[in-house]
């Protein structure tokens, strides 16, 4: 363990992130991911070369396939002469901090590609199936000119939503043999996809899953109008569903913007960046303030709402002091 | 301020054609214990593939465990690799079955340190902590 500095970002490092050099990037990608006094500067250096990538989220259940599914996606992207990112999450030990990010494992035959760059991240204090980095990073990539970003998220279950708030497509991994239909007509993660993958296809039961999601689907008026979220089978033994997925999420950007959707999600996704922002605000001005105000909740002489007040009221101070 | 300690990332790769990883994961394993972030590539890892695993990761420590016999081969190779890709700075540690005749070779091409069979996982883990570098600088 060691301390984080009090450092500046030379121009020239924002230079080479933006001419797509890899140590440049990762470099940057260090000093986001650990929170070091730089990273707003950082941010706010690449911001203005941001918001040209498709950024795409996978998320799904544990051992679905999402890392391979992005390991055929990479190869197609690749093939097609496009360079994707893939930010892949695993989840932080709550005992140790520590972490196993083993995403790259599936990742191999795409490891020398040049149009492929993978950062595993874990999800520290997170635990949202994401990354406190993770949209940072996105936007690392994006200004590094690659064409798709991809977020894999910590294999999660049925509530795990907060991917789509940073996400332009939403693509949500299911497998056969994982739960009768009823799975499927339960809230959250089956309603916010934009496109449904059923992963390893090859097994038994993959096209009844297909049938179920499309039945599913049937019942729900989707609320942005006449998208219809495809359903993609997709194997490791069979590259054509790869082909048809990086398909379905062109598809899907090209109707964002054709219905002038895609104002809508940026709008949802400068939204969730604020939010993300100010709770960091609000996390950073704990200390003292925070354990004084407990004293007087746990004595019943200020209330929850007025020790909320008071404590954003000298967060501000704070920061105009500064 | 923010995170006043953040975790050590450490790559834990087995180059060449070695199927044995018993000693990769326990290794894995201890270290994610220990509070590191552990990347794990799986297996048959070539030089030019781990190489570039340090370096989109950006790791401070690349830990490479070996019971092949290759090690004169390819430790030689990982070197340069890494060296071609400007990360002198990286921590390399090995481990496996490696001959006491071969130490010095391999100390001299600037791995730091090798942990044969029957090191303790602490010796291994405070050596890291140690001597890994200061990520938190910006060189570049």
């Amino acid at each position: 363990m060691f301390q984080t500095d009090l450092v500046s970002i030379p121009d020239s490092l924002i230079g080479q992130v933006v001419g797509g050099d890899q140590r440049a990037i990762a470099r940057l990608a260090t000093h986001i991911e650990n929170d070091s006094i730089s990273r707003d500067q950082i941010v706010a250096e690449l911001f203005a070369f941001g918001g040209r990538a498709h950024v795409v989220g996978v998320t799904g259940p544990p051992g679905a396939g999402k890392s391979s599914l992005l390991a055929g996606l990479a190869k197609v992207v690749s093939a097609r002469g496009q360079r994707i990112a893939i930010v892949a999450i695993d989840p932080s030990s709550p005992k140790s901090g520590g972490a196993t990010l083993g995403d790259r494992i599936r990742m191999s035959e795409s490891a020398l590609d040049p149009n492929v760059f993978v950062r595993s991240l874990a999800s520290r204090d997170r635990n949202d199936g994401l990354a406190p980095a993770a949209a940072d990073l996105t936007l690392l990539f994006d200004a590094a000119g690659y064409d798709y970003v991809a977020i894999e998220t910590v294999g999660s279950g049925q509530d795990q939503l907060e991917v789509a708030d940073l996400v332009h497509t939403t693509v949500l991994v299911q497998i056969p043999g994982a739960g009768d239909s009823v799975q499927l007509l339960k809230a959250g993660a089956m309603e916010i996809a934009d496109i449904y993958v059923v992963n390893k296809s090859d097994l038994p039961g993959a096209q009844r899953v297909s049938r179920d999601i499309r039945s599913m689907l049937g019942l729900v008026p989707d609320p942005d109008g006449i998208w219809q979220p495809p359903i993609v089978l997709t194997s490791v033994d069979d590259p054509t569903g790869f082909e048809k997925l990086a398909d379905a999420m062109e598809r899907h950007f090209a109707f964002l913007i054709a219905r002038d959707l895609l104002e809508d999600r940026k709008r949802r996704m400068a939204r969730s960046e604020l939010k993300r922002a100010v709770d960091r605000r609000v996390r950073i001005g704990s200390g003292s303030t925070i354990d004084e105000l407990i004293d007087q909740l746990v004595s019943r002489s200020t209330t929850p709402e007025r020790a909320a007040q008071r404590f954003l009221a000298e967060l501000v101070q704070d920061d105009t002091e500064r | 301020m923010p995170n006043s300690e953040v975790p050590i990332r450490i790559l834990i790769a087995k180059p060449g054609l070695d199927g044995h990883d018993r000693g990769a994961k326990v290794m894995a394993r201890a270290f994610r214990d220990a509070g590191f972030e552990v990347i794990y590539t799986g297996l048959f890892q070539t030089p030019e593939m781990i190489a570039n695993a340090a370096l989109q990761e950006d790791v401070g420590v690349v830990g490479l465990s070996i019971l092949s016999g290759a090690h004169m081969t390819l430790f030689p190779r990982i070197m340069a690799e890494l060296h071609a890709r400007g990360l002198d700075d990286v921590l390399v540690v090995a481990g496996g079955t490696i001959p006491e005749a071969d130490r010095p070779e391999i100390l001299a091409m600037g791995i730091a340190a090798i942990f044969g069979p029957g090191t303790s996982m602490a010796t291994a883990i405070d050596y890291v902590r140690t001597h890994v570098p200061d990520r938190s600088r910006v060189d570049s």
